[in-house]
């Protein structure tokens, strides 16, 4: 299982002394931070499947804020909340920004408190983010090993359909489902269509 | 001149005298107005030399006859001893010539030899000219404007009606001598009225010439004792004249003779002169004759004649007098536009050049306001990190350590920066005084790395102490505005890290500070716009930086100029002061 304790916090700015307070905060809170000087450098380090959340600063020489938050966007396999940090306080940027799927747009300086609060909603997320993902993921791989009328039987099951039901809809005997859907829950390691149901959901089927 | 001695009077005179003294004799010429033409003369005067030569013995009396112009010019030419003439032409000749009278004629015409002579206005009988007003828009005739009772006498009668000849008539001819000539033109028609000398028609009527009632005489007046008809007044007789010239004692015997002749058998004789002040107030009235300088000099006359002329150079005067009032006053009044507009660009100017300091202090002070904001983010991090991990019992002194060695390098970078607003800041007008200009452009490094942090800047220094004259403020604030310029277009360009470089030079009396980028750059178009205020190519610049630049630079003596990198993309900015030693001591 994932959990909050393996979230980092990555922070990307320009500002020598604006990302080392930036680490040292987070680190005093107890998060694990990764701090970067430039967006091109968090790219290069950054593979996509760590849970937690960017501090981004808005203006930066090369590659702006904004720019690498596009680039993140367009790499669909990441999905890591981003919190927009600026000094211009700029209600257009900050628009573009959430527009674009920021987490958050706040402006230097702000309280401490509400910067970890704001890192801890979006770390939070983050790692739902995760589990879900993660939880799909395992849960296809176990429908995986299912045949097709195995496959029909699980959905129907999970519709909470009695087995009689079951064996009229696919026109096969009571007797026929009944070794089906024992040979579902064996496959998958489940006990209730209940717990089917919540599997089914997991992968997206439902 | 139309001179004739009449042998028929020399003749005459022989058959008092022998042939061969006679010849001898000296000659005595008397000069005759012919107004009756050459002819006449001998019928009307030979009646004088004959008594004359008769009283006078030892001289010989000539007849010369002459038209008014001839006469005159025999008196010039002392050409003649006496003169028989006009009464008019004798005043003149009295006036021009010391002329005297020495006798007055009396004629069968009248029985005072003072009131002997006038203007006859003739017209045909059934002409329907009665008055003298109705001479108007006629063709008049008469016998020439110097002919005393052929024109001058009824001139003077005209004027006193309101008539003006040369405007009133429709023609004013003039026939010269001989006088019947009027008479003639007049019974033929091809004049509708003349003026004579009076008795001349009935002389004509007298001898036949032309029937009684044919003519008559307009406005014709009765005058007890005068005979002839008369459109005029009347004025003295015919005097005869004696000339400066003439030997006095001849003169008398001359006098002497005269008034002892009888009464010829047509009734003239002489009688004692007579007064001739009524012809000379004539003159004086129709400024002619002795008075003519009168005519020519009074404004009136001139008016009268002159008018129509005298009012174009008046409107024309007019015209101009407008012309230079309406000139002087336009110059006057584009002067006043022009210094106002003058005085409005100097307030604009001043008005702007102020709005520019304010707008570069507030676009500097908001991007070092920024700046700030940046430690103090910081150090409020820092800080509040440092309190979680007391608060959580995590005393690490390392890392306390490290937060408090932050907070106190943050503090020191926001009061560098502090420091900076408040040199940029300060209100006070333009100082000059003498400074090293290497000590002014170092500090404005300082502030702009200060400011700047990721700014690379390198400075080269080669003008040693070199001094100049200006307000070392303003020289600072605008190489901070050429630095954050470079950074500003290498940022622009992609290269924000490039090294900016500053370079100090002395040369030709003066410093220069070269400041050289890698940046952007600036198209033709754009470089022709460099120093325009307003003009920017930032998306939030105000377009003040150069032109203010510039204008300070300009000051202060010194000049400032920008061009492209030949070898490199870029730009290179350069001013330059003079040194100084070079300036006047005021500026």
């Amino acid at each position: 299982m994932i959990n909050e304790n393996d979230a980092v916090i990555f922070i990307v700015d320009d500002d020598d002394a604006m990302r080392r307070s930036l680490a040292y905060l987070f680190d005093s809170a107890g998060w694990k931070v990764l701090a970067f000087a430039s967006a091109r450098d968090f790219l290069d380090s950054y593979d996509g499947h760590v849970p937690g959340c960017l501090l981004l600063d808005v203006r930066m020489p090369l590659m702006s804020g904004l720019e690498l938050q596009q680039r993140l966007n367009s790499s669909a396999s990441t999905s890591l909340p981003i919190i927009f940090l600026s000094g211009h306080g700029d209600l257009a940027m900050a628009v573009q920004t959430m527009k674009a799927g920021a987490c958050d747009f706040l402006e230097k300086p702000c309280k401490d408190q509400v910067l970890l609060d704001a890192v801890t909603r979006a770390v939070a997320r983050s790692v739902a983010d995760s589990q879900r993902t993660r939880q799909s993921s395992a849960a296809l791989s176990a429908l995986s090993a299912l045949t097709a009328r195995e496959h029909e039987v699980a959905l129907l099951m999970a519709e909470g359909k009695a087995s009689k039901t079951i064996a009229r809809e696919l026109g096969i005997s009571e007797k026929t489902v009944q070794v089906h859907r024992h040979n579902t829950m064996a496959k998958l390691g489940l006990h209730s269509a209940t717990e089917v149901t919540r599997l089914l959901m997991a992968s997206g089927a439902l | 001149m139309r001179i004739r001695v009449h042998t028929f009077f020399v003749l005459a005179v022989t058959l008092a005298a022998s042939l061969a003294s006679a010849a001898d004799l000296p000659e005595i010429r008397i000069g005759v107005l012919a107004y009756k033409g050459a002819d006449a003369v001998p019928q009307d005067w030979s009646y004088v030399t004959r008594h004359l030569q008769a009283s006078i013995p030892g001289v010989r009396f000539v007849l010369a006859d002459y038209d008014q112009a001839g006469l005159t010019r025999a008196v010039h030419g002392l050409a003649i001893n006496f003169a028989i003439t006009s009464s008019g032409h004798y005043v003149a000749l009295e006036h021009s010539d010391g002329a005297s009278r020495i006798a007055t004629l009396e004629s069968p015409w009248t029985d005072s030899p003072r009131l002997g002579i006038g203007s006859a206005i003739i017209v045909r009988q059934s002409a329907p000219l009665h008055d003298l007003a109705d001479l108007k828009g006629k063709n008049v005739m008469a016998v020439a404007p110097d002919a005393f009772g052929g024109y001058q006498i009824a001139a003077r009668e005209l004027k006193e009606a309101g008539i003006a000849p040369a405007h009133d008539f429709a023609s004013l001819r003039y026939s010269g001598f001989p006088s019947q000539q009027i008479i003639a033109a007049v019974r033929s028609g091809s004049a509708d009225a003349g003026i004579v000398r009076t008795c001349l028609l009935e002389q004509m009527v007298a001898q036949g010439m032309i029937a009684a009632g044919e003519l008559r005489v307009i406005t014709s007046r009765p005058i007890a004792g005068f005979r002839c008809a008369t459109s005029s007044r009347l004025y003295p007789d015919w005097p005869f004249v004696t000339l400066r010239q003439t030997p006095p004692a001849l003169a008398k015997q001359v006098a002497l003779a005269l008034l002892a002749m009888p009464r010829t058998a047509h009734g003239y004789s002489w009688t004692v002169p007579s007064d001739y002040q009524s012809v000379d107030e004539l003159f004086h009235e129709l400024r002619i004759g002795p008075y003519a300088y009168l005519n020519k000099l009074t404004f009136d006359a001139a008016l009268e004649r002159y008018w129509g002329w005298m009012l174009l150079l008046l409107a024309l005067l007019v015209v101009w007098a407008i012309h230079t009032l309406r000139v002087e006053y336009l110059v006057s009044r584009r002067t006043q536009q022009l210094r106002a507009l003058q005085e409005h660009a100097r307030q604009r100017q001043a008005r702007q050049d102020h709005t520019a300091r304010l707008a570069i202090l507030g676009e500097m002070a908001s991007a070092i306001a920024h700046e700030l904001n940046q430690p103090l983010a910081a150090i409020g991090n820092f800080a509040r990190g440092m309190v979680r991990r007391i608060e959580a019992g995590r005393l690490e002194p390392a890392l306390l350590f490290e937060g408090a060695q932050e907070i106190a390098t943050q503090s020191e970078r926001a009061g560098a920066i502090i420091r900076h607003i408040r040199a940029m800041a300060q209100k006070r007008p333009t100082q000059s005084t003498t400074f090293a200009l290497s000590d002014t452009v170092e500090q404005a490094v300082a502030l702009f790395r200060a400011a700047h942090p990721h700014a690379q800047i390198t400075t080269e220094m080669h003008a040693g102490e070199a001094q100049v004259l200006a307000d070392p403020q303003q020289v600072q604030q605008v190489l901070l505005n050429l630095l954050k310029n470079a950074l500003d277009a290498q940022t622009e360009n992609g290269n924000p890290g490039h090294p900016v470089s500053v370079l100090l030079q002395r040369g030709d009396g003066a410093c220069s500070v070269t400041v050289r980028d890698a940046g952007c750059g600036l198209d033709e178009a754009h470089f022709a716009c460099l120093y325009e205020p307003f003009f920017t190519t930032k998306a939030e610049g105000l377009g003040l930086g150069m032109s203010l630049s510039k204008s300070i630079i300009e000051s202060f003596g010194g000049t400032l100029t920008a061009q492209a990198n030949d070898d490199a993309p870029g730009l290179t900015v350069c001013f330059r002061l003079p040194e100084a030693t070079h300036v006047e001591t005021t500026i």
